[in-house]
């Protein structure tokens, strides 16, 4: 039988986000990005271009990186969204933030929740990606700071990190060439 | 805006019954989004159909062809093996969409219904799409409008998944308010801005898509989907083109996208066949049948002020696909 629509309002619904079970509620227009920066006080997660043309407010939806200005916060009832909130473990940096701070992959550091997570999402997948693989998976992120190589050089060193390797950064990477 | 109300549809029956005028089909989000943000849509309710079990099947058979539910995101359509071995156009197609978090969002259905992105229409200037009573675009900035079948309004369909779908001759299922469905080829499924000037389809009101079948007949075939952009990702198509062959009677059906208001399918009986013997294929017969059939795909095509580049590029990319086949 078919239900009746709800009635204008707000939505009520429940989620788990970094982790945690969440309920929260807001009217249904709000995207994910509001819901979590305006109700759920989560503003590691950046506002952009609010078009899906920038990259910047990435977060992972059951693993997968979204935007979050793009998707309604009623269309992430039940599932499951991290945010660059949940990357640290206590005071542990993720080892991408930590390679990230190592190699000055973030300057004025406005894209970089996004592209972290973009990041991880990849090397969940992916544990030993090629330049090739790590700009296809940050295509959908802009930079406008960096030039986007120490982000991909901070994406290796932190995925032979996590893949348990003794790496360092280049020399070069950190003081230029000599 | 605040009094928008949301439903989320368990069956599309369901969903097709609630398409009253103020309601509007959500399923992914990211063209309705922007449209809402925009206020170029202002629905009173949203009928989610994105938690309908089924919704966004895919399943693929030699003999079966592919039957890819309305809300299959994007993603998981271009990772498809089934999809990928078969109908590796669509794979393709769906995989040149937006970028990675777009595709793992964006919804089959929504993308073959999604709107114009003419940037007049986008940035709420009056136009024909918007219920304004001309083009600002004619006259205008019009360097991504369209060359063939355009006017009054010039618009381009900027799908890409339309374009491979349309060259494999894929069918769409619509489920009506009343519970009852209809199947549309997707060429029927899309019109002209001389047809109608509201929308781009010949969806009715209260009618809703379900289901995309691509037929077995072109499963394994050979297949292309090539697309011209300005940055190599994240951009609608400058043109695109799919090329689809007929495996018994050997002799391609080309769609292109970018250049219309709609996905465009070129009229297989306009074109020459192909230069085939017993003997093989002769490189330089191909080439200059390739040459031969850009031309004719071309042919009425017209130019604005500024749009003229996509007529040789169309015809660039017509010959350069066409070209893989030249050796077998």
């Amino acid at each position: 039988m078919a239900r009746r629509a709800e009635p204008p309002g707000h939505a009520h619904i429940s989620l788990e986000v970094n982790g945690e079970p969440v309920e929260v509620s807001f009217p249904p227009h709000k995207t994910l990005l509001e819901v979590l920066r305006e109700d759920l006080g989560l503003t590691g997660t950046k506002h952009g271009c609010e078009l899906g043309e920038c990259g910047t407010c990435t977060v992972l939806l059951d693993g997968q990186p979204v935007l979050s200005c793009l998707v309604l916060g009623v269309a992430a009832a039940g599932r499951k969204v991290k945010t660059v909130e949940g990357m640290a473990r206590g005071p542990e940096l993720h080892p991408l933030q930590r390679a990230f701070a190592d190699l000055g992959a973030a300057q004025c550091g406005y894209c970089t929740p996004g592209i972290l997570l973009a990041a991880e999402a990849l090397l969940e997948r992916n544990p030993r990606p090629t330049r090739q693989d790590i700009k296809e998976a940050l295509a959908g992120n802009l930079c406008r700071c960096t030039g986007y190589i120490k982000i991909y050089e901070a994406v290796e060193l932190a995925a032979a990190w996590m893949r348990g390797e003794d790496a360092a950064p280049p020399e070069e990477s950190i003081y230029g060439r000599r | 805006m605040d009094s928008l109300g949301f439903h989320r549809a368990s069956s599309f029956e369901e969903a097709a019954g609630l398409l009253h005028s103020g309601a509007a089909v959500l399923a992914g989000g990211t063209d309705l989004v922007p449209l809402l943000k925009d206020g170029l849509v202002k629905p009173s309710l949203l009928v989610f159909i994105g938690d309908i079990p089924g919704a966004a099947s895919i399943s693929v058979t030699r003999r079966g062809g592919a039957r890819i539910g309305a809300a299959a995101k994007l993603t998981d359509i271009a990772n498809n093996p089934g999809v990928r071995r078969l109908f590796p156009a669509l794979a393709e197609a769906c995989r040149s969409v937006g970028t990675l978090q777009i595709r793992n969002v964006a919804t089959l259905g929504g993308n073959l219904c999604q709107r114009p992105r003419c940037w007049y229409y986008r940035s709420g200037i009056a136009c024909f799409k918007s219920g304004g009573e001309s083009c600002p675009a004619r006259d205008g900035l019009d360097e991504a409008l369209a060359i063939l079948g355009g006017g009054p309004c010039w618009a381009v369909h900027p799908s890409d998944p339309a374009v491979a779908l349309l060259a494999l001759d894929a069918k769409i299922t619509i489920r009506r308010a009343d519970g009852s469905v209809r199947e549309t080829s997707l060429a029927d499924f899309y019109c002209l801005p001389s047809d109608r000037l509201d929308r781009e389809t010949r969806l009715d009101a209260g009618e809703i898509v379900e289901r995309i079948t691509v037929p077995a007949r072109y499963a394994g075939s050979p297949q292309r989907y090539a697309k011209v952009t300005q940055r190599a990702a994240w951009d609608f198509a400058l043109v695109s083109a799919a090329v689809v062959w007929e495996k018994r009677r050997f002799r391609p059906r080309i769609a292109l996208g970018g250049v219309a208001p709609r996905p465009w399918l070129l009229d297989t009986a306009r074109l020459s066949d192909p230069p085939v013997s017993r003997r093989g294929r002769d490189p330089t017969a191909w080439e200059l049948w390739a040459i031969r059939t850009a031309e004719q795909a071309l042919r009425g095509s017209r130019a604005l002020s500024s749009n003229g580049y996509k007529i040789e590029l169309a015809k660039n990319l017509i010959r350069r696909t066409l070209l893989e086949w030249r050796r077998v």
